[in-house]
């Protein structure tokens, strides 16, 4: 019987799908721009994805962006323009602020993208770590 | 228990540990895998699936279809004496191209002249395709359309997943080019579309037989395009191909000239509603051409045998689909019809005489399915179809059924699924109708054949092993036969069994290992096409480098008084990622030569089914 709950808890830890692989990302991402804050206030404007969010360690999905300290931006094109840090969670809108957002993860030529903007990672003083330096771009 | 409890959160720590500690770069290939589209679009309950994934495509640098059909078990892929693709079962000579569906995305690629089209379709090219599925032992129920029992499903690529384009262009050894373009963009208010072009000139071996060259030259152009809005999908598609027919339909295979040249043409719309409510409309248009020459002559049904041979074919097809799933606390109930007309028109010119003729066939069904789940681990299908044919000359109504019982069982890690199909195949025009008895000796009394499937899969899957057995015993009512005169006829009844075994090995996210086994035994007792088979497919990634290895194995058979000795194909494709967007790649084809070969009726020695190739080609993404 122990042995078959071995083997079932090995499963599940191994397991995984789009969503478990994607909050992995996500967490990843999040711990590199936010290293130090005890609790990372994340908005999102896809409701779709609030259960990928909910279940990332020191995250807390809020309602009102004023509170958050990150927007992930999946269709909005129209943000309030203050200095908040914005990822692209979509193609089209990481074209539209990629003046201004920090960085997207997004579907193109038929694979995920993870991108950073090392100008305006600067803007907001964020250093990424070594593993990440990679998907820093300099000029888009 | 101390020792066991350590052990346990030494296992729940390394497991931890292993998930945690994955480069970016792992996690995002990971995504991509578990991303696959074939993930969303597979139904287990269908029949036997075999998927082949983009992943997989891209390594093996397949071009055509074909590169595909080539890998499969059951059925075999060969090529008729006048240049077409059809397929063998293990012992069996051709099987009837009706038996075969294939479908592009939920559009049915059909024919009324010879019942399904993929005899066009096998070559075409497939750089527009995410992904394939071929179900096996299946009914057509839970895809609704016209019965068969391989389904064979390609799904296009997602504009929403590609956001660019990308131009390929490849070339072989012989002179052959191909050329593909495709792009897809989602605007910000949601429309998404996808258009796809290819053009190919294909130059294939030259044989000779009596002193006449044998040609099978062919160059096809196809289009695809979709667009995509809240919920609203319109799609078509254009493939045009010519080519030279090979040996040809002389009696001594001594053409003196010959071509094919098939095109068709097809829209769809579909409509997906939020409560499950799916409809959708579709319209095909083909046109077919076939000329031959051969002074050794031609059998031409009642005109006898003639030395100059056209017939032209144009088939119209019409066809409205509606169908609803409704979900229960225990599963789903699937309920749907449809209406289709196909259309025929036919003209001949054999030597001195002529033909011409129309008909057309209204074609109406419904049919529901019912997947029941007693428990998380028992899922039970039951499937019913009732079709009606009215035909506008000639033949008689025909009232026709598939029923279908599916049970699937998972212990643990392993899976049984078992089926029993009641189905049948619809008779194509072209054997049903001609008034003048050319190019065919119809018979309009022709029963459709009615097979019954019992077939039995069992699937052990745990971590990086899955290992599938599956048989299949079938039984088939009205078999359509010919006599030596032409005469079409029902065969009363015939068995056949099937096995296949397969095994998959992931050595990681980047390299795996395939492999398969097959055998079939008819009720004749005789070997007309290879017994046994089986493929080993590796494929590998070394840093920008892709690697794929393929090795096919055929057994010997004795066909029209030739033995073929046992075949191997040799197949090998390696490519290198100069940038993200850039590679370059070369796939070599039957590499040693050995490849798969085909007897044909009083010609004496058998024929390659597949040239040995080396294609170079290029693929830029932006």
């Amino acid at each position: 019987m122990k042995k078959l709950i071995l083997i079932l808890i090995s499963a599940l830890l191994l397991s995984a799908s789009p969503a478990e692989k994607e909050r992995s990302i996500y967490r990843t991402i999040l711990n590199a721009i936010f290293p130090d804050k005890a609790v990372i206030h994340v908005w999102l404007d896809n409701p779709k994805k609030r259960a990928i969010f909910e279940k990332i360690k020191r995250v807390e999905v809020v309602n009102d962006h004023k509170r958050a300290d990150i927007l992930i931006l999946y269709n909005s094109f129209d943000v309030p323009a203050d200095n908040k840090i914005i990822f692209a969670d979509g193609y089209l809108v990481f074209e539209h602020f990629k003046n201004r957002l920090v960085g997207g993860f997004y579907w193109q030529k038929g694979r995920p993208n993870l991108v950073f903007i090392k100008k305006n990672l600067k803007d907001h003083n964020i250093s990424l770590p070594p593993t990440l330096k990679e998907y820093i771009e300099d000029d888009m | 228990m101390t020792k066991k409890r350590i052990s346990f959160i030494t296992l729940l720590c390394s497991a931890t540990l292993a998930f945690s500690s994955e480069s970016m770069d792992d996690l995002l290939r990971a995504f991509k895998s578990e991303s696959e589209l074939s993930k969303i679009t597979k139904s287990e309950s269908a029949g036997f699936l075999d998927i082949y994934t983009r992943e997989e495509l891209e390594k093996m640098q397949v071009r055509t279809l074909m590169d595909v059909l080539k890998l499969f078990t059951v059925p075999n892929i060969t090529r008729t004496s006048n240049n077409i693709n059809q397929f063998t079962k293990p012992t069996f000579p051709v099987m009837p191209p009706y038996a075969i569906r294939l479908y592009v995305n939920d559009h049915d690629m059909t024919s009324a002249s010879f019942g399904s089209a993929l005899m066009l379709w096998s070559d075409m090219p497939v750089e527009y395709i995410d992904h394939i599925e071929v179900y096996k032992s299946a009914s057509s129920v839970e895809f609704g359309n016209e019965p068969g029992s391989v389904i064979i499903k390609l799904y296009t690529k997602k504009p929403e997943r590609e956001e660019g384009g990308k131009a390929r262009l490849a070339a072989d050894q012989r002179g052959s080019t191909e050329a593909d373009l495709y792009y897809a963009h989602t605007t910000r208010d949601g429309l998404s579309y996808f258009f796809f072009a290819n053009a190919d000139n294909v130059n294939r071996k030259t044989y000779k037989n009596l002193g006449h060259e044998l040609d099978a030259d062919n160059h096809a152009q196809s289009f695809y395009a979709n667009i995509f809005k809240e919920g609203w999908r319109l799609e078509g598609g254009s493939y045009r191909k010519v080519k030279d027919t090979f040996l040809g339909l002389g009696r001594a295979y001594t053409p003196n000239d010959g071509e094919i040249d098939n095109r068709h043409n097809y829209i769809q719309l579909e409509k997906i509603y939020d409560n499950g409510l799916k409809i959708r409309a579709g319209y095909d248009h083909l046109d077919s051409y076939e000329k031959e020459s051969d002074d050794s002559k031609i059998a031409a049904g009642a005109a006898g045998y003639v030395t100059n041979y056209a017939l032209q074919l144009h088939d119209k097809i019409a066809s409205l689909i509606a169908e609803k799933s409704f979900t229960h606390a225990n599963g789903k109930l699937l309920v749907g019809g449809f209406y289709k007309y196909k259309g025929l028109e036919a003209e001949g010119e054999f030597d001195s005489r002529s033909t011409s003729f129309t008909n057309a066939l209204h074609l109406y069904s419904i049919y529901l399915e019912e997947s029941y789940s007693f428990n998380p681990t028992t899922t039970f299908i039951g499937s019913f179809k009732g079709d009606y044919y009215r035909y506008e000359k000639q033949i008689e109504a025909k009232k026709e059924h598939i029923l279908r019982a599916g049970l699937i069982k998972n212990y643990g890690p392993v899976q049984i699924k078992a089926f029993y199909t009641k189905t049948y195949y619809a008779v194509p025009f072209l054997y049903l109708y001609g008034p003048d008895n050319t190019p065919y000796k119809v018979n309009p009394k022709l029963k459709f054949p009615e097979p019954t499937l019992t077939s039995l899969g069992v699937r052990y899957k745990d971590g990086r092993h899955t290992v599938d057995a599956r048989m299949s015993l079938i039984t088939v009512k009205n078999k359509v036969l010919q006599k030596r005169d032409g005469t079409l006829f029902n065969n009363p009844k015939g068995w056949y069994h099937q096995y296949e075994l397969k095994y998959s090995y992931n050595f990681d996210a980047r390299n795996s290992l395939k492999m398969d086994l097959y055998m079939g035994e008819n009720a004749s007792g005789l070997t007309m096409s290879p017994k046994y088979g089986g493929h080993i497919q590796l494929f590998n990634s070394f840093d920008k480098v892709d690697l794929y290895n393929q090795i096919g194995y055929r057994s010997n058979c004795d066909f029209y008084g030739v033995n073929i000795d046992p075949t191997y194909d040799y197949t090998a494709s390696v490519k290198y990622h100069v940038t993200k967007d850039l590679s370059i790649g070369l796939r070599g084809e039957n590499i040693f030569g050995t490849g798969y070969r085909q007897s044909y009726a009083r010609l004496p020695y058998s024929m390659p089914v597949f040239d040995r190739k080396f294609w170079l080609n290029m693929e830029y993404l932006f």
